[in-house]
């Protein structure tokens, strides 16, 4: 969700808020947002925007650099008058910096176009983004987040203010301010198997032969060039260190429950005043 | 004797009564670097078809099927010594992962050759 105080000018005092929903979502958030803002907001759709992501590497160009793009923090957005409008934010779902353009889909084949022409871009797919987001740690909605799972037990509790919670006036309040006071039943770990096998989604972990949990997404870190899973159990067996058995092909194996983010995040937070 | 090629792009290739069995070139690609794969143990008998081993790159993970019928004699001991490597540079020689003591010979023979593996594979 990208966040943007449109600049005080003519329309001083409007704020423009921009959301790019999950594509496979977008239907049942646009319903949601919709019914919570009724009366106080104009909603908009722009489905004619299309999202494109490129990771920021080397010194290089930032030297190179006139647009002001380099000084950009993490979380921060920018528009420039090219390929007929977009909008830039230093965000994206890797763990790594970068950039996140939105486009008019009409545009986008020629901005694709225009960074491929730089050698030291190569193109991605989902598979590569998806060891990424593992390796930082990053929920995928559909695999470690349903419907049914609270912020609490997704070890997202931060992303609800103090203020709205004091508020409680957001939707699950009863039972996410349960589970931020009392501890919610389960919880999202980091869990990496001590040997090579890969854990992925759906494999059951156990612990002294008894079933406490499920992991939601696995894979192999090629960065840490070992295998690294995302999973749910008890919360009394969450704490880093914890050893766990992981059902794979109907074989235990052993595994550790590990802090995330698996690699450190390397987002772009330059400090004050430098 | 020549390799016979599955469906599911397993090689096979017989040496008297021993067949060898491999994963293809074009099934090594498709899976990019293979990071895990699980032989079976010497001795086990498989019918043509069955889950026989597993092999996992950092996007999936793969079952690899019994091209044919038969007993474990041999596993690679590259790959059962972690040398998953081997598999990419060399799936249709030093890659290979098991030898069967081929049950019905007959079944290899029902196998595509080269020639309609390449063709197969071209209309994927």
């Amino acid at each position: 969700m990208i966040h943007d105080r449109a600049p005080c000018g003519a329309r001083c005092g409007r704020r423009d808020l921009h959301i790019v929903v999950n594509a496979g979502c977008k239907h049942q958030d646009w319903a949601l947002i919709e019914a919570a803002v009724k009366g106080e907001a104009n909603l908009v759709r722009a489905d004619d925007r299309c999202l494109r992501r490129r990771s920021w590497c080397g010194k290089r160009r930032e030297r190179r650099d006139r647009s002001g793009l380099a000084e950009m923090s993490f979380m921060t957005v920018k528009r420039y008058d090219a390929f007929g409008r977009i909008t830039v934010t230093r965000s994206g779902y890797t763990g790594e910096d970068g950039f996140e353009i939105l486009v008019r889909a009409e545009q986008a084949p020629a901005l694709a176009e225009a960074l491929l022409a730089h050698p030291e871009v190569k193109p991605i797919g989902l598979g590569a983004r998806d060891s990424l987001r593992l390796e930082a740690g990053l929920c995928l909605y559909g695999h470690d987040l349903d419907p049914t799972t609270s912020p609490i037990e997704a070890d997202l509790g931060w992303t609800i203010q103090k203020r709205r919670r004091e508020a409680k006036d957001f939707p699950g309040a009863a039972r996410i301010l349960r589970e931020h006071a009392e501890g919610a039943a389960r919880k999202r770990v980091g869990i990496r198997p001590n040997d090579r096998a890969p854990a992925r989604e759906g494999v059951e972990i156990f612990k002294d032969g008894r079933k406490v949990g499920v992991i939601t997404s696995g894979g192999f870190s090629p960065i840490l060039n070992a295998p690294i899973s995302i999973g749910y159990v008890e919360t009394a067996l969450a704490d880093p260190g914890a050893s766990l058995d992981l059902m794979i092909r109907g074989q235990p194996r052993p595994a550790t429950v590990t802090p995330l983010p698996f690699v450190p995040h390397n987002y772009h937070r330059p400090k004050k005043g430098s | 004797m020549t390799m016979r090629y599955t469906k599911d792009h397993e090689w096979v290739r017989l040496d008297g009564d021993v067949a060898t069995v491999g994963i293809t070139a074009y099934a090594a690609e498709q899976l990019g670097d293979v990071v895990y794969a699980e032989l079976p143990a010497v001795g086990k008998s498989f019918n043509q078809g069955d889950d026989m081993a597993v092999v996992e790159s950092a996007k999936t993970a793969s079952d690899v099927y019994a091209p044919i019928s038969g007993e474990v004699v041999e596993a690679n001991a590259e790959i059962t010594g972690e040398n998953w490597q081997i598999i990419n540079e060399a799936p249709q020689a030093g890659g290979w992962f098991v030898k069967l003591k081929a049950a019905d010979k007959g079944q290899i023979d029902a196998l595509m050759d080269e020639a309609a593996y390449a063709d197969y594979v071209k209309g994927l």
